[in-house]
């Protein structure tokens, strides 16, 4: 391992150089202000201190932070990533420091959406401005320190024109910087003059031979099994990259990284798991049972990030595959994951114009039958969706959002979370003030009827979920979950 | 590779007109990679037409720079 000085430091805030607890789910709650604790230790439990070696670098890292380093030490660029309590003996000597987000500003779902609910700055952009506004950074940037963002948020620069100058921001990078970001950082260490703002289009995003294989662990084991999405939704930018699937020689080597390196699980990322090695939006057992066995070997603790309602009907329908599946993740019928879904609307008029191959290969107009039986399937295998919903849809009518509320209602048997979502749009942004609009009576409702759905599961799936985590925080969190039930009958909202 | 080198004058005083701009981001799709510079206009104004395009979806890559810069070799070349 390089032992420094670096050239380039990589780094983010607490909320997103943690590893949760070993729990992805408890780092939502950064996107939200407190509730009931006070801020430092809402803070300490969903996004705790990581271990660090005697330089500072993390032994685990977001998995956006562990390929910018790699592509910068193939290059043979002495980059590293650094935990942010620990930038100040490296900024002395540091000539780069790029910084990578999830949501900078809270501008994102669901940190805007808790922001106008509470009126309350969520705990992820409080944490970024006291990170950028280190003295630290400043005085670094005075003497000649570049700084290049990017990452998932990057977008969200555009408009903070004002703190883009402040905090001396030097270039916005937009998109898969696995393969650009050795050449801006190659000129900025070489005095050149810099891009202020770059947009990684089709042409310019990594082929799958020129993504770089992580070289040090990622939080929980997170290894990346695809990249891009081919159902087009039109809300959706990951629709507009490239679809790679990684090769399977490619996954072992990350998850051998990891092992390696003491993590004891697996978070497998994707847009949707269930479409490694698909034809087309089909799920094919081969490919997926071949990956799931080789992710076996290295760890008992295996979980998904996204899959499609679709898919999952498809897989069980034609090949049982989710059983199948189930039955070589989850060996003890105690045992259970949790995974990302989308269901968006509960109404086929707006899935028909938003999101038309949603549910293939079903009908579009099937939508809410394909989300009911994914949702039954997923609970026979002990699969817990966490679903989000959107609301404020461009051309939503409030009849839209009550079919939702009805589709939600219809999944009231089924183990899983559900959350409302604010739509973020992106040309109604110009003014800014697009995220203090207040919810119609309508949404209101949608809204309530998901916490209703919530506060129905959440006690029984927080008994799974946090059976292993800090025991201290354990009592914290069901003191907060505790806390909302009573508040939600106290406003009769259950 | 298509590559196109876009010239925006952002100065005060209506430069760049919306028509010129619109027709500008038509022609930038043609192309797989565009290296714009920005005569002129604050930051504010110039993030303004960036998300003008980013909502146009263009899908090439933008390589954005403020202040002039000559035309690279293997460019085509349009102010506006």
């Amino acid at each position: 391992m390089e032992e420094g000085p670096f050239d380039v430091l990589i780094s983010t805030d607490r909320t997103l150089m943690s590893n949760h607890h070993g729990k992805e789910f408890l780092g939502f709650m950064t996107t939200g202000p407190p509730v009931v604790l006070p801020e430092t230790l809402w803070t300490a439990i969903a996004a705790p201190k990581i271990k660090v070696d005697r330089l500072g670098r993390p032994l685990e890292a977001p998995y956006g932070l562990r390929k910018i380093e790699a592509a910068l030490t193939n290059a043979g660029i002495r980059a590293a990533v650094i935990d942010p309590d620990y930038l100040k003996k490296h900024l002395k000597s540091a000539k780069v420091l790029a910084i990578g987000h999830h949501d900078y500003f809270a501008m994102g779902p669901p940190s805007s959406e808790w922001w106008v609910l509470t009126g309350k700055e969520p705990v992820n952009s409080k944490n970024f401005r006291k990170f950028i506004q280190k003295p630290e950074i400043k005085s670094a940037k005075k003497s000649g320190l570049k700084i290049i963002v990017g990452g998932p948020a990057a977008w969200q620069w555009l408009w903070m024109p004002e703190a883009f100058e402040k905090w001396g921001v030097d270039t916005i990078v937009e998109g898969e910087a696995d393969r650009l970001i050795v050449d801006l950082v190659e000129n900025a260490l070489s005095g050149k003059p810099l891009p202020k703002y770059v947009r990684i289009g089709v042409e310019g995003s990594p082929k799958l031979e020129e993504i770089p294989l992580i070289k040090h662990a990622s939080v929980n084991g997170l290894v990346e099994v695809m990249r891009g999405c081919p159902r087009g939704c039109r809300f959706c930018s990951v629709t507009l990259k490239p679809m790679r699937c990684y090769t399977l020689e490619m996954i072992e080597r990350e998850l051998q990284v990891n092992a390696s390196e003491g993590v004891r699980r697996c978070l497998l990322h994707a847009e949707d798991v269930l479409l490694y090695g698909a034809d087309g939006i089909k799920p094919r057992p081969e490919p997926l049972i071949n990956l799931h066995n080789i992710v076996k070997k290295y760890f008992n603790d295996v979980c998904w990030s996204h899959v499609s309602l679709s898919a999952v009907k498809y897989a069980e329908e034609n090949s049982s595959l989710i059983t199948r599946l189930s039955e070589l993740l989850l060996p003890s019928e105690h045992d259970m994951i949790g995974v990302e879904v989308g269901i968006e609307t509960g109404s086929t008029r707006l899935a028909e114009k938003l999101m038309p191959t949603k549910a293939s290969p079903y009908p579009i107009n099937s939508w809410p039958e394909v989300v009911k039986d994914a949702f039954a399937i997923m609970h026979e295998a002990r699969i817990i969706p966490a679903a989000t919903i959107i609301i404020g849809f461009p051309g939503e009518s409030a009849e839209d959002v009550m079919k939702t509320t009805e589709l939600v209602e219809d999944l009231r048997e089924f183990r899983s979370l559900i959350v409302p979502m604010y739509f973020v749009p992106l040309g109604a942004l110009k003014n800014k003030d697009w995220y203090r609009t207040k919810p119609s009576e309508e949404q209101m409702e949608l809204m309530k009827t998901c916490l209703r759905h919530d506060l129905l599961w959440i006690s029984r799936i927080s008994d799974w979920y946090l059976k292993d985590i800090n025991p201290l925080a354990r009592i914290l969190l069901r003191s907060v979950l505790f806390s909302v039930k009573k508040l939600a009958e106290w406003y009769r909202l259950l | 590779m298509r590559r196109l080198f876009l010239k925006i004058n952002a100065m005060k005083g209506g430069n760049p007109t919306q028509e010129r701009l619109e027709n500008a981001m038509k022609l930038m799709s043609r192309y797989d990679q565009v290296l714009i510079s920005f005569e002129g206009g604050s930051v504010n104004e110039i993030f303004e037409i960036l998300r003008q395009m980013i909502c146009a979806n263009v899908t090439s890559t933008l390589m954005v720079y403020f202040g002039k810069k000559t035309c690279p070799e293997g460019y085509d070349e349009i102010s506006v």
